[in-house]
């Protein structure tokens, strides 16, 4: 600062500063503009419009070079990202390539990005459910990470905020392990979806199949026209970006409409390479940045910061935000930033064939997948001989069927005019990992990349109770297909390192007590309170619902929060 | 000769070829009508292929697989899709298609009538007899012929139509309502 006059640094002065533009920093920079503050978003990649930077979007399947395959020289020089199910041709270019942006994997650890302005809203798979208070009470109860510092009554207002703005439609189930929201309606189960439903319901009172709950505008209400979203018309093209703003992203909802305020300056190609810290002050003053064509590096200030980077760049950052009085990362009295890495077990599947309901099909698509089953081991009590448990998917689907083993005119007719095959049937397992110091990131000594951060070590694996829980998994939807009379019944360990799930969390974990974790109840550094990390990085356990929505509901609540006490003269 | 400048030469001989008698097949040393990087397939075996799609799926009163171009298909993802082995296994395959021709039928496949061609990769089909290489090749050929042809736009807006906005979803629509080739009942 000290080469800097006056005007400059006042120019380069914001209310509030957010360190990502994915679906937590979309948020943030959403509701800080909303309360009046003039707001600085940095995202390290490029920028995507909505509409506009949506190349593949109107194309049809012949339009593609390659039919939507991944040219083996791509996958040849890009391992890790190829293994993801959306690397695909016509999505590609919404995600990193490993020869980008090189990482360490001390244990093998599949680290799925998205640098772009919306990060990986533009391509998640808009999963969204509530945690229950068995989830937030599960790492006390199981004795297990630290408790965490909230319980579901201080999430669930939150919750119903988010949900509002930005579209989920689900069924009011009314199960305790899986609280309802403000819902648009559900996309229904189909009709082997719907028959596994009742003979789960029949044989298994205990255990659930609902509609999968989504963020998608089933039935838009004011608020989201309101945002130039229209409603979800099935085209299940996501990942591409959607011309309908049919699903919830950054692109289409938070970041224009914090653009509206006239609060809200985005920039793109921004590399944050350390949080500043005032030693005088006791308190973040903003950050340093490197533009990634230019390399020239930049500060900017701000009264408040958001991290938001995503759950391990966050720790990255985090990590490389050293101080005379941070010397191990900024707000790391403790230890334990980088530590206590968790995410979700993704490398089960079972599929079964189902005989019935041969005079039924689909028509259309289904964006929300199908059916989810939510967690039911272990959920009231301790009951089998590992911890927590998993959820699952469900979906059904109906293939067309040619002759095999002909060729020529008849083989031809029965390509023209194919048959309904049977019913195939596919559930996978959403997996709690359980925190551990072990599982943790570190910088990865003096080696840095093109921006100049040091490269991030991840250090993450399975262990003893994700083998035995997906066992149980295997065992219990078996067992779960055969009583509904499916047939051809195959499980699947799909072997994957962990990271393929998408779905990292911790590092920077929320807790009570300031010498075993990082974050307040606020999502506050306890050490530097003008830090707010809202992202995965906060997580404290995993639980086994898909996470976005919780990110979503913690930023506002935080913000909310940072504002009112910022006002008020609390602590920020 | 830079390869600007080659495929220009080519192009006039290419040319040239179109001018002989049909029933002439081009010669081995002209290269593939289409840009490969790794596939060493040349205009005689690129014919040879584009008659083993079409004897997979002939023309009859709908387009057959040449008609689709499903040929050039195949060669396009053969070449940046696929690995190295399935590569030097289609190569291998595909110069054991004459061999086997000219064993059963003597003639090299292009000499044969639709008749033996088809005989002859129905044999492939029941797998006894062939050497690997070539049972690979046909597999690999009849896999690409199937999703060239079900994956083209004639098939796509003419038989089962792909809708890129379907606006609806129906989890119990009754198959004696559908008809596949009518835009509102498009694939799901």
């Amino acid at each position: 600062m000290a080469n800097l006059n006056i005007d400059s640094v006042k120019a380069q002065t914001y209310d509030a500063i957010v360190i990502g533009s994915g679906i937590a920093g979309g948020w943030a920079a959403k509701e800080l503009t909303g309360k009046g503050l003039k707001t600085l978003v940095l995202e390290r990649g490029r920028d995507v419009q909505h509409l506009k930077d949506y190349p593949t979007t109107n194309m049809m399947p012949w339009e593609f070079s390659h039919r939507g395959a991944v040219p083996a020289d791509v996958k040849e020089a890009n391992p890790v990202i190829s293994r993801c199910y959306a690397f695909r041709e016509d999505a590609m270019h919404f995600f990193v390539k490993d020869t980008e942006h090189p990482y360490v994997q001390e244990k093998p650890f599949d680290w799925i990005r998205g640098y772009q302005v919306g990060g990986k809203s533009l391509m998640w798979a808009r999963q969204t459910q509530r945690w229950s208070n068995f989830d937030f009470e599960g790492p006390a109860r199981d004795g297990f990470a630290v408790d965490w510092p909230i319980r579901y009554k201080d999430v669930a207002p939150w919750y119903s905020y988010v949900e509002k703005f930005a579209g989920i439609s689900g069924h009011a189930d009314g199960l305790a392990e899986l609280p309802d929201g403000e819902f648009l309606p559900a996309f229904p189960l189909n009709a082997v979806e719907d028959y596994f439903r009742q003979q789960v319901k029949q044989k298994f009172p205990s255990r659930h199949v609902i509609s999968a709950r989504c963020a998608h505008l089933s039935k838009p209400n004011p608020v989201h026209y309101e945002q130039g979203r229209a409603q979800c018309q099935n085209r299940v093209l996501c990942q591409r970006g959607c011309p309908f703003g049919g699903y919830f992203s950054s692109n289409s909802s938070t970041l224009p409409w914090a653009q509206k305020s006239g609060l809200l300056t985005l920039k793109p190609n921004q590399v944050v390479q350390a949080i500043l810290y005032d030693e005088q002050k006791q308190r973040a003053t903003g950050v340093r940045v490197v533009d990634t064509h230019t390399k020239a590096t930049t500060e900017y200030y701000a009264r408040i910061v958001f991290v938001n980077a995503g759950a391990l760049n966050t720790n990255l950052l985090l990590l490389n935000s050293t101080s005379h009085r941070f010397p191990q990362g900024l707000g790391n009295d403790s230890g334990v930033l980088g530590k206590y890495v968790a995410f979700h077990n993704y490398s089960a599947h079972i599929t079964g064939e189902y005989a019935g309901a041969k005079d039924l099909t689909t028509d259309g698509r289904n964006p929300a997948g199908g059916g989810y089953i939510p967690r039911f081991r272990n959920v009231f009590k301790q009951e089998t001989n590992f911890l927590r448990g998993y959820a699952a998917g469900l979906g059904a689907h109906r293939g067309l069927d040619h002759t095999e083993h002909a060729i020529g005119n008849g083989f031809k007719d029965s390509i023209l005019h194919p048959n309904f095959g049977p019913w195939t049937v596919g559930s996978h397992m959403m997996g709690e990992t359980i925190p551990k110091e072990t599982n943790h990131v570190r910088l990865d000594g003096a080696r840095k990349d093109e921006w100049g951060m040091p490269l991030l070590n991840i250090s993450v694996a399975y262990d003893d109770n994700d083998a035995k829980m997906k066992q149980d998994y295997f065992d219990q939807l078996s067992e779960m297909f055969t009583q509904a009379g499916f047939t051809n019944i195959k499980t699947e360990d799909s072997g994957q390192a962990p990271g393929l799930d998408i779905h990292e969390m911790g590092g920077v974990r929320m807790g009570r007590d300031p010498k075993t974790s990082l974050l307040n109840e606020w999502n506050q550094l306890h050490a530097c309170p003008n830090v707010f990390v809202t992202d995965g990085a906060c997580m404290t356990s995993t639980s086994t619902q898909n996470p976005s929505l919780t990110y979503m509901a913690l930023t506002a609540r935080a913000v909310d929060y940072a504002v009112k006490a910022a006002r008020g003269g609390g602590v920020v | 000769m830079n390869r600007r400048t080659a495929l220009k030469n080519f192009a006039l001989v290419a040319g040239a070829a179109a001018l002989l008698p049909a029933c002439s097949h081009p010669p081995a040393e002209l290269p593939a009508s289409v840009p490969l990087r790794h596939l060493g397939v040349n205009a005689r075996q690129e014919k040879t292929l584009a008659e083993v799609c079409e004897t997979i799926l002939p023309k009859t009163d709908t387009p057959g697989a040449k008609d689709l171009g499903v040929h050039l298909y195949a060669l396009r993802m053969l070449d940046d899709c696929a690995g190295p082995a399935e590569q030097r296994a289609f190569e291998a395959g595909l110069g054991q298609l004459d061999e086997a021709a000219r064993q059963r039928h003597a003639q090299p496949f292009l000499g044969c009538s639709p008749a033996q061609r088809l005989a002859l990769l129905q044999g492939i089909e029941q797998g006894k007899g062939f050497p690997d290489d070539l049972v690979s090749f046909y597999k690999t050929a009849k896999r690409l012929t199937v999703s060239g042809y079900t994956g083209s736009k004639y098939f796509l807006t003419q038989q089962i139509v792909y809708e890129l906005v379907p606006s609806r979803y129906n989890g119990y629509f009754p198959i004696k309502d559908i008809n596949l080739s009518k835009p509102r009942h498009g694939q799901s």
